[in-house]
């Protein structure tokens, strides 16, 4: 019971009549008591407990759940389920008010959110993927009254974790920008990516040759020696213990894999940081592979680094992808046909890397694990339209490399590979030229009687999802790598 | 012959009963009391305040405010908080 009440008293030495007789002979006496107006809810809620944010399911996601607190009147009725939460979301720590006064509110949601034991329940998926995020949830009740409730425990946004499966995807990368085509699957310049252990493996890819960036991997137990990389002798590293630094100019390609973080004391996150002022190369991560399938996963990812090589440096891509066709599947003695390894080009694209180098990646509909060449290598069918299309470049184009001769066969060691050269364009010609209808009259280029814009058109007409990069694609670089799914 | 003066009192008996309370505002017990109330403690007669004599006691403290004779009248003392009052202490009482 709760009673309230404010008492009257009086002083009876103060308080006399005309002929000096003192109020109850002089003494202090409580003479009344009142209470005064009941109003409901001057008390703020109480403050949140039980709250918790763990990583969701969903990309980006982010589920919190709290108790509803009470919200005692003064009467002690209790006001809670009048109670709304504005939710706010920081990647600081929320401890305060004034932390809060320069946030806005994510959300602000009420007791009717209630599953499972009464608690509320809000999923966030406002945010990024991979993210470290502080909560803090605001309590107020119907007059107003607030309560801050700051979540004690950071939690990870659901990042690119799909068990099983290896991200991939082109990306392209610009001044420091990197653009996705798809979905942002590339680290943004400046950004820095936080994986989950036990949740989130890593596996990344980075084409940093002749480009200016710096890759770091920040760990609690982190050495140079975890990562196995290629072309050692051009990497220069510094291997301060808890810190992987591969400077600008250095490696080609650097495949880092989950495996070897596990074996290694894998910290609670692995931060990784990329900074610089060029052409940041792409990073690819493989979040959540399947360890048993981590070798072959690896391996996919060297064939998608050569690639990747081969189509931005210009390199005989058929040589360097030998390295990473020769693979198996750990994971095949268990496999169903349902989870036979494919492989799945999405899309197509054209391009131009640099100055001399025309890229036209070839993308058939699928290829399978059988997919295989007698020496056991992988090769690339092309459906039909990407047939024409290759017979088109090589009857409109001077082809320094070749084109492709048997588009029904693949592509098999002495085949011409999948790009073509061009020479560097006229002074004052850069590549791409507008679409203004001008021919391309390159002496070089006789037989290339056709106007740009019909060339682009019958180029996006041979592929399957033409992506024209149309503006100066001096700065770009374009990477493909391989999606696969077991 | 001598003729009672007028406002002589030397045959009164003399004033020796002290001032009674005849009734407070807000009453006894009274609930859903403003919070802007000036509280009043009327008497059966005529008084003579020395001030600070009547408090307002709420939570254990005395309410800060002023205390006097009401304007206008010898028999009631009022009590002017400073301050709103709050809307009481809260006590638990145990069953």
């Amino acid at each position: 019971m709760k009673v309230r009440f404010t008492t009257i008293r009086l002083d009876g030495s103060t308080i006399s009549d005309l002929a000096n007789n003192a109020f109850n002979g002089g003494q202090v006496i409580d003479v009344s008591s009142f209470t005064t107006i009941i109003t409901t809810g001057i008390n703020p809620p109480d403050a949140i407990l039980g709250l918790t944010a763990a990583t969701g399911t969903t990309l980006n996601e982010v589920i919190l759940k709290w108790d509803i607190p009470d919200d005692l009147n003064n009467d002690g009725a209790d006001a809670s389920s009048d109670l709304s939460f504005k939710i706010y979301r920081s990647n600081q720590p929320i401890t305060s008010q004034n932390d809060i006064n320069r946030l806005i509110p994510i959300a602000t949601v009420g007791t009717n959110n209630q599953g499972a034991g009464g608690q509320v329940s809000y999923s966030d998926t406002s945010g990024k993927p991979g993210e470290l995020y502080h909560y803090a949830i605001e309590v107020i009740d119907q007059q107003g009254n607030k309560t801050l409730s700051p979540l004690i425990d950071p939690a990870v946004s659901k990042g690119y974790t799909i068990n099983g499966s290896v991200i991939s995807g082109i990306h392209l990368a610009k001044n420091g920008e990197t653009r996705p085509y798809e979905v942002d699957k590339v680290m943004q310049n400046g950004r820095e990516l936080y994986l989950v252990k036990d949740e989130s493996k890593l596996i990344f890819i980075i084409e940093a040759r002749q480009k200016d960036g710096v890759l770091t991997v920040y760990g609690p137990d982190f050495h140079t020696t975890d990562i196995p990389y290629e072309n050692a002798s051009a990497i220069n590293t510094n291997d301060t213990g808890n810190k992987f630094v591969v400077p600008h100019r250095t490696l080609p390609v650097l495949t880092m894999m989950a495996p070897y973080l596990e074996g290694n004391s894998i910290p609670d996150r692995i931060q990784v940081t990329m900074n610089g002022t060029g052409q940041i190369p792409a990073v690819y991560f493989n979040l959540g592979a399947d360890p048993q399938r981590k070798e072959f996963a690896y391996q996919q990812h060297r064939a998608a680094a050569v690639i990747s090589k081969a189509l931005v440096g210009g390199h005989n891509w058929m040589e360097d992808i030998n390295e990473g066709t020769n693979t198996e599947d750990p994971g095949a003695a268990n496999a169903t046909a349902e989870h036979n390894i494919r492989i799945q080009w999405n899309n197509m694209m054209l391009g131009y890397p640099n100055k001399n180098t025309l890229i036209l990646g070839s993308l058939h509909q699928n290829a399978s694990v059988n997919d295989k060449d007698d020496n056991g290598r992988f090769f690339l069918r092309v459906n039909n339209r990407a047939s024409e299309l290759y017979q088109f470049i090589n009857e409109y184009y001077t082809v320094q490399m070749g084109g492709i001769t048997d588009v029904s066969r693949g592509f098999v060691p002495g085949d011409p590979w999948i790009g073509t050269y061009i020479d560097q364009p006229p002074e004052g010609e850069g590549f791409p030229r507008e679409l203004n209808n001008r021919p391309i009259s390159n002496t070089r280029y006789d037989n290339l009687d056709m106007p740009t814009e019909e060339l682009l058109a019958q180029l996006a007409k041979g592929l399957n999802q033409p992506f024209l990069i149309k503006d100066n694609m001096m700065n770009y670089k374009i990477e493909l790598s391989i999606p696969v799914k077991f | 012959m001598l003729l009672p003066g007028c406002g002589s009192d030397i045959n009164e008996p003399e004033d020796v009963t002290p001032p009674g309370m005849a009734n407070t505002i807000p009453s006894d017990g009274d609930v859903n009391v403003s919070t802007t109330v000036a509280p009043k403690v009327g008497f059966n007669e005529a008084i003579k305040y020395l001030g600070n004599g009547f408090f307002l006691v709420n939570g254990g403290q005395n309410v800060q405010g002023t205390s006097r004779l009401t304007e206008g009248r010898t028999n009631e003392l009022c009590f002017i908080p400073n301050q709103p009052l709050d809307e009481g202490q809260v006590y638990y009482y145990s069953p």
